[in-house]
């Protein structure tokens, strides 16, 4: 076994611990936007298996990455609609919502997955030519630091430039700061005339369609496969890294990148003769979200009216 | 009076309803009781032409461990064997939990002589093989040591070990790194037979090489955990991985100078940087079950799997093969691997089976 303590293995835990991130960061973003609306949308694992599909058949039917990527926003997209159809203007549970979505999702990728590829068996793998890594000029000659952050995919770029975009909207414009009164107080907002429904519609879409496209970088970037099982708990993990960051863009940044941060470090601890029990850093993550939770219970940064369906002038 | 005279006609027509239920339900038992208790003696009295097979799966028919058993179902189907028209059905994504509940839907069908539970369903097929005694059920895979079905419950298995050291003889002589790397599923018996097959064939061949990670990905089914896994092992210094999962392929193109090698399934075609794969074959285990069908059927053979797995391991028996080889391959090293292959199907030079992780 190897020596853990090399130039290239540290240096490929900080590369992967962004291309790991990536997904995460994509997904939970979105999140972000529709629960700040108070739209908590459960569904983001079949969202992103369905997006990882979508983007896949996209692009392997044209020819066109790019063209993917819209095709996976739009499948999760598609998804989220269905959501907010349910959660803003039939008003049911979003827990039970979000629940029966996430398992029509995955079994609507799976549906499709199987009508258009049926045949089966060893010759039949369909394999799209996957994005390459992007070297950003001159930046990504920087020792280290260039080489860890602009030797990414194109995925990876836009998920980070989606922080400050986020942070700035929810912080900084009117239309964010409805937003999140929206999430907070919807009654009040109705009062000053802002309209509930259809902010919530465009947020929960919003996030379906990052979700969506957050699973396609798995099938087009990460691999160039598509398995059914492809996004293999990752939806749930954003969900986490959304409770993790206490709601706020920066902090889930952090989470993401501490969770591929971790995954990183545990694999490359495989590949060496360091014999630490991977698994510990496997469990990890979620030790640290249930004790972000813990001590964030008095200063909670989630939506107030977070999972409560808004009646007009009922109380 | 009248609509005392309605009640009563209801009332009659429900009693009729009910006993026509009652009767074909009858019937039904009737024409299924009667071979049931012989397990001896010949329960058809005419010669099967058809047999129609159901697999279930854990995963999707592409995954590798599935797909070679799909290849190897369809060649035999093409052989039509005993002249039997066949044909397979498949059930994918079904969680171990599910299986008896599915198992159970499928033999009460009637439509299926045959059920493939093609994973670690032993639970599942012990709790219905007893109520189908015509019909036969086989499991696969490690793990069922525990539960054994056996009379009509068929446990195989194959072991890739064999090609695996071929496809060790191909690294160990083609590596520039003298570092090879393996992505694996987990530390299951199955998993490390063929790994540390790989690694003894590479040594056999250059003693310098040097294992740069065997990494478990702690999944079935997460091809880009597998790609991550094998660009960590890469950045150790490896430059062939054997790709247990799905994933490593990506890391190596990304990589630039990395190869790998297919396991399962022949995966040449698959990506440009694999080198060869080594392939599992079910073709004679298959063959032998729908023999044993077939004799159940036609001369009233009990059937009688034993109460233990049936390892279809080696190449000669057909259990396993080395897949196609790559251009990319030298010569010399083809002749090579010919060479040991040659010696193996020969019986001169046997590949031991271990089980253990690698080191």
């Amino acid at each position: 076994m190897g020596d853990f303590f090399t130039y290239s293995v540290i240096l490929g835990i900080f590369v992967a611990t962004l291309k790991i991130a990536t997904p995460l960061l994509i997904a939970a973003t979105g999140e972000l936007v529709a629960e700040s609306s108070g739209i908590l949308n459960l569904s983001i694992e079949g969202t992103m298996t369905l997006g990882a599909f979508a983007g896949f058949v996209t692009a392997n039917e044209t020819g066109s990455l790019w063209l993917g990527l819209l095709g996976a926003a739009a499948g999760g997209g598609a998804l989220a609609l269905l959501m907010a159809i349910m959660t803003v203007t039939v008003r049911v549970n979003q827990v039970v919502a979000g629940l029966a979505l996430n398992i029509l999702g995955l079994g609507a990728a799976f549906f499709w997955y199987r009508s258009v590829y049926s045949a089966g068996g060893s010759i039949q793998i369909p394999v799209v030519d996957k994005f390459e890594v992007v070297s950003v000029p001159l930046l990504s000659s920087i020792p280290i630091v260039g080489e860890v952050l602009f030797e990414q995919h194109w995925l990876t770029y836009i998920a980070l430039l989606m922080v400050p975009t986020t942070w700035m909207f929810l912080n900084r414009t009117k239309y964010g700061l409805e937003l999140r009164a929206i999430g907070h107080n919807p009654e009040a907002c109705d009062m000053r005339g802002v309209p509930i429904a259809s902010r919530q519609y465009a947020a929960v879409i919003f996030g379906g369609a990052m979700a969506g496209v957050g699973g396609s970088f798995l099938s087009l970037a990460a691999t160039g496969l598509f398995f059914p099982d492809i996004v293999a708990g990752r939806g749930w993990i954003a969900l986490a890294i959304v409770i993790f960051g206490n709601w706020r863009a920066t902090w889930i940044l952090a989470g993401s990148l501490l969770f591929g941060f971790l995954e990183a470090t545990q694999l490359a601890l495989q590949a060496s003769d360091v014999n630490l029990p991977y698994q510990l850093l496997l469990a990890l993550p979620f030790v640290l979200t249930i004790l972000a939770l813990v001590l964030n219970r008095s200063r909670s940064g989630a939506p107030l009216s977070l999972t409560i369906p808004y009646h007009r002038g009922e109380r | 009076m009248r609509k005392v005279l309605i009640r009563v006609l209801i009332a009659l027509a429900i009693v009729a309803s009910v006993a026509a239920c009652g009767s074909d339900d009858d019937g039904e038992t009737a024409d299924t009781a009667a071979p049931a208790p012989a397990t001896t003696a010949a329960p058809a009295d005419e010669t099967p032409t058809e047999l129609d097979v159901a697999m279930i799966l854990l995963g999707t028919k592409e995954e590798g461990w599935y797909a070679t058993f799909i290849d190897s179902m369809n060649r035999v189907i093409e052989s039509q064997p005993h002249g039997l028209t066949m044909t397979l059905d498949t059930f994918e994504e079904i969680a171990y939990a599910d299986g008896e509940r599915v198992i159970r839907d499928l033999a009460q069908q009637g439509k299926y002589e045959m059920i493939v539970a093609h994973s670690t369903y032993v639970d599942g097929v012990q709790a219905v093989q007893g109520d189908y005694p015509d019909m036969l059920f086989a499991y696969s895979g490690s793990g069922n040591d525990d539960h054994v079905g056996g009379t009509n419950a068929y446990w195989i298995d194959v072991f890739i070990h064999e090609p695996a050291y071929l496809a060790g003889i191909i690294a160990g002589m083609m590596t520039e790194t003298n570092k090879l790397s393996a992505v694996a599923a987990f530390p299951f018996p199955n998993v490390n037979g063929p790994l540390n097959a790989f690694f003894d064939g590479a040594r056999s061949v250059n003693p310098d090489v040097e294992i740069a990670g065997v990494t478990y990905i702690e999944s079935w089914f997460d091809p880009a955990t597998g790609a991550n896994a094998a660009a960590a092992q890469i950045d150790a210094g490896a430059d062939i991985v054997y790709a247990e999962r799905f994933g490593p392929f990506a890391a190596a193109e990304e990589a630039g100078n990395v190869r790998a090698i297919g396991h399962f399934t022949d995966q040449l075609g698959l990506s440009d940087i694999v080198l060869t794969s080594a392939v599992a074959q079910w073709d004679a285990a298959i063959n032998d079950l729908v023999d044993a069908w077939y004799a159940y059927h036609t001369e009233g053979t009990a059937y009688n799997a034993p109460g233990e797995r049936i390892v279809y391991q080696s190449m000669r028996d057909g259990g396993s093969a080395l897949g196609a080889i790559s251009d990319a391959v030298p010569a010399d090293v083809v002749a090579a691997v010919e060479e040991a292959e040659a010696a193996i199907l020969a019986g001169d030079l046997t590949i031991p089976l271990v089980l253990d992780s690698p080191s």
